[in-house]
């Protein structure tokens, strides 16, 4: 019975992923250095990496933790085109303020 | 009533041997020597003679209709429990259609022979017989079809091969024109035949002439069962008579009738050949073979009766009259063409369908023999010109308005003594002229004499019209003689003509043959005459003699001796007063051209066919232009046009609010997929049902 207290609750973790989560997202809509927006939405992927590995704890099932490989490998390979694509940007524009990027613009 | 009788197995035979003519012609004939080619054609249409012949003899006496049903071809599943509607390949041999099939292969077997010769110099030689075995084949298919549907696919069939025919020479624009202009106005025509069709099929339920059990259109009309039905509701006797107006309607397009005989004159611009088989001896013919096969039908509306016999007279006068002041060779016969025509609807419209066939035999030699004639004199004068020009370098004359082109073969001002230097021409055409006439013993005078008796006992009035153009008939075509043939040569070229190689003169003088004696065929049965059989009624009888006698609207009983004796006398002093008026002027116009006004007005507006062709333009091509134009700047320019500019309009419209929603801030559409995000979140939190 002494074992129980070492465990950590899996609301903690959930608590610390939405707090990540929550960060990344303003990070994402706040900041205009397309750098910092990348690693605002790092931080969303691993907010749910975190949480995929506590429920995969929790519900005892290594299914969760090897998605999060997977999540991990597929991050760094888009983290590889998109700091590719900002070269290019910063090559062709001397910029790479995010808001000077609306080419798009309907 | 004989079905699929397989005694008569062989008719299909007959329009077999044109269409293996024709495919062989048309897909190997450019590669075969023009005699092979010319052969295959003629050789072709001479073996359906021979069956014609063999069937000939076959059928004798026998008066039965016989069917003889090759395949089926659809059928229409009935409505409101009436029987399906169905439609064989069935062809029908009885003495009306086997008359027609003798006509058509044994003329046009001739008229290939004659081909043979007069193109044998053209480019198109192969083209041309493959048209002609098509026509023929189409022809014998009209005639020989035993239900309207597959009369109609000979008729169109027809009509196709006469503008194909027409416009053989397709680099003339004047050919080309005249070509499309006997298309179009047969298609008016065939609107009507299409409406008779359907409302043949709506009322009497089939479109079979003759049918298993006495169920065909005419054995209907022949056993009183349209007679009952008539009698049961009057409004079939209005359907009947709407049926055979919208037939006839047919009829007067494809025979060149008045209002649509227009088309005639002009498609005198085929070469010769086609101008006698198609446009004389058989296709024209086509519309008075229809109204003598369905004439069970068309003798329950004396209504329809009527106006086919005024129609009929009222063109025979009419192109009579213009035909006395034409110029070109071809035109003045294409006029009395129309005006023969015409007869042979008088002789339909007061029930002498005998009379009228026997008519379209003796037309078919002697009108055959005139328009071949017609070619060899227009061969001649064109190889003479055409040597002329070879020995000196020429150009196209200035021709002052009115007066002859020296360059045109087919105008009879240019020629004139040519009797010595083509003398069986003459002589055929001779004949052929005396018989056209109507003076004794040629073949014209039976057939005409039979048909003005015939009208006599219906209406004088009629029979006046009728005399009346049998002088004008000798008039012009003794003018055309003796402006072609007697006289002086008028230019050099008729003086260096030369007469034609046997291949054509052998035809003329079968047909001259044809056209002397063909007549003795239908022997007038006349008290204080000398009694002979008259073969060619009693052969007809059963096909063509009148279903309903009593119906027939005979009002007088004149002496037909008398009116004999009238109609030779009007004949003779026609031919006479042309005759010697020209020979007292020596070729130049008389009566109605004087040499000293030759702008007298009259004259003009007979000259220029009564300005019917003006009158139709400003009548139908004009507000049919007009009509066009509005369309096309109202219509296609605001409506359609609108309609296509707007649908473009109305997308960018409403792109216009959406493209605001784009605004190219990557933080923006971040922020939008976090709304989604959220909003899928809080539904499946909370349910669907209890958001939505």
């Amino acid at each position: 019975m002494g074992n129980v207290a070492v465990h950590t609750p899996l609301e903690f973790y959930l608590i610390l992923s939405a707090i990540l989560f929550t960060i990344g997202t303003v990070g994402v809509l706040t900041k205009r250095n397309p750098i910092i927006m990348f690693m605002s939405v790092e931080l969303m992927l691993n907010a749910v990496n975190l949480s995929l590995v506590a429920f995969s704890r929790y519900l005892n099932d290594i299914g969760g933790q090897l998605m999060v490989i997977f999540v991990m490998a597929v991050a760094a390979a888009e983290v590889a085109v998109g700091l590719g694509i900002i070269v290019t940007i910063y090559r062709n524009r001397d910029s790479i303020n995010i808001d000077r990027m609306d080419t798009m613009s309907g | 009533m004989n079905l699929s009788d397989p005694e008569f197995a062989k008719a299909w035979l007959i329009p077999l041997f044109p269409l293996v003519g024709f495919l062989i012609n048309g897909f190997f004939g450019t590669l075969l020597p023009k005699k092979v080619s010319g052969a295959i054609g003629t050789l072709a249409v001479f073996a359906s003679f021979g069956v014609g012949c063999a069937l000939f003899s076959q059928l004798a006496g026998d008066s039965a209709p016989h069917i003889n049903t090759l395949a089926p071809w659809f059928v229409v599943p009935g409505f409101n429990g009436s029987a399906p509607l169905v439609v064989n390949f069935e062809l029908l041999v009885d003495h009306l259609s086997l008359l027609m099939i003798l006509i058509i292969t044994g003329i046009g077997g001739l008229i290939h022979l004659y081909s043979t010769g007069y193109m044998a110099k053209d480019p198109g030689y192969s083209r041309f017989f493959t048209y002609l075995n098509l026509f023929i084949f189409f022809m014998l298919l009209l005639v020989m079809g035993n239900n309207m549907v597959l009369m109609f696919v000979g008729w169109e069939g027809v009509g196709l091969c006469s503008y194909l025919l027409i416009g053989f020479w397709y680099e003339r624009d004047s050919a080309s024109a005249a070509a499309l202009k006997a298309m179009v106005v047969n298609r008016i025509g065939d609107v009507g035949v299409l409406i008779g069709m359907f409302m043949a099929f709506w009322y009497f339920k089939t479109l079979d002439f003759h049918g298993p059990n006495g169920t065909g259109l005419l054995d209907l009309a022949a056993n009183n069962g349209v007679a009952a039905l008539i009698a049961a509701t009057p409004a079939i006797g209005a359907a009947v008579t709407l049926t055979t107006l919208a037939i006839f309607w047919g009829c007067t397009g494809k025979s060149a009738q008045l209002p649509l005989y227009t088309w005639l004159p002009d498609a005198m611009e085929g070469p010769t050949p086609v101008s006698a088989l198609i446009h004389a001896a058989t296709m024209v013919t086509a519309g008075v073979y229809l109204v003598s096969r369905m004439h069970s039908l068309f003798e329950l509306s004396s209504l329809t009766m009527t106006v086919i016999m005024v129609i009929g007279i009222a063109t025979a006068l009419f192109a009579a009259s213009i035909g006395m002041v034409q110029n070109d060779i071809k035109r003045v016969l294409a006029y009395s063409t129309c005006s023969q025509l015409g007869y042979m609807f008088a002789a339909c419209g007061a029930g002498a369908f005998t009379a009228g066939m026997f008519h379209v035999t003796t037309h078919a030699f002697f009108k055959a023999c005139l328009f071949l004639g017609s070619g060899a004199v227009i061969h001649a004068m064109e190889h003479a010109m055409h040597e002329r020009h070879k020995a000196s370098h020429h150009d196209d004359a200035v021709v002052a308005d009115g007066a002859a082109d020296p360059n045109d073969p087919q105008d009879i001002r240019n020629m004139g003594g040519l009797r010595s230097k083509l003398p069986i021409t003459h002589m055929t055409m001779l004949v052929s002229t005396f018989a056209i006439a109507g003076i004794f013993p040629f073949s014209g005078f039976f057939s005409k004499d039979e048909i003005l008796f015939r009208d006599a006992q219906t209406s004088y009035l009629v029979w006046g019209v009728g005399l009346i153009t049998a002088g004008m008939t000798a008039f012009y075509m003794m003018r055309m003689m003796y402006k072609t043939f007697y006289g002086t040569p008028k230019t050099e070229d008729a003086k260096h003509t030369h007469e034609a190689s046997p291949a054509m003169t052998s035809p003329l003088v079968i047909l001259g043959t044809l056209a002397t004696f063909g007549g003795f065929l239908a022997w007038p049965q006349i008290k204080g005459l000398p009694q002979f059989t008259n073969l060619f009624e009693h052969f007809e009888a059963s096909a063509a003699e009148p279903t309903y006698p009593n119906l027939l609207p005979i009002h007088n009983s004149p002496d037909a001796l008398t009116l004999l004796a009238i109609s030779l006398a009007v004949a003779i002093l026609g031919v006479a007063i042309a005759y010697f008026g020209y020979k007292g002027k020596d070729g130049r116009d008389l009566l109605i051209a004087p040499a000293d006004k030759p702008n007298a007005s009259f004259y003009q507006v007979v000259l220029h066919k009564w300005y019917v062709d003006e009158l139709y333009y400003y009548m139908f091509t004009v507000p049919g232009r007009w009509i066009s134009t509005v369309l096309y700047k109202v219509f296609d320019l605001k409506v359609i046009d609108g309609v296509v500019m707007g649908a473009g309009w109305l997308a960018t419209q409403v792109g216009a609010i959406f493209r605001t929603w784009q605004t190219g801030y990557v933080r923006n559409y971040a922020f939008t997929i976090l709304i989604g995000a959220v909003i899928v979140v809080v539904a499946v939190l909370f349910g669907f049902k209890n958001i939505f």
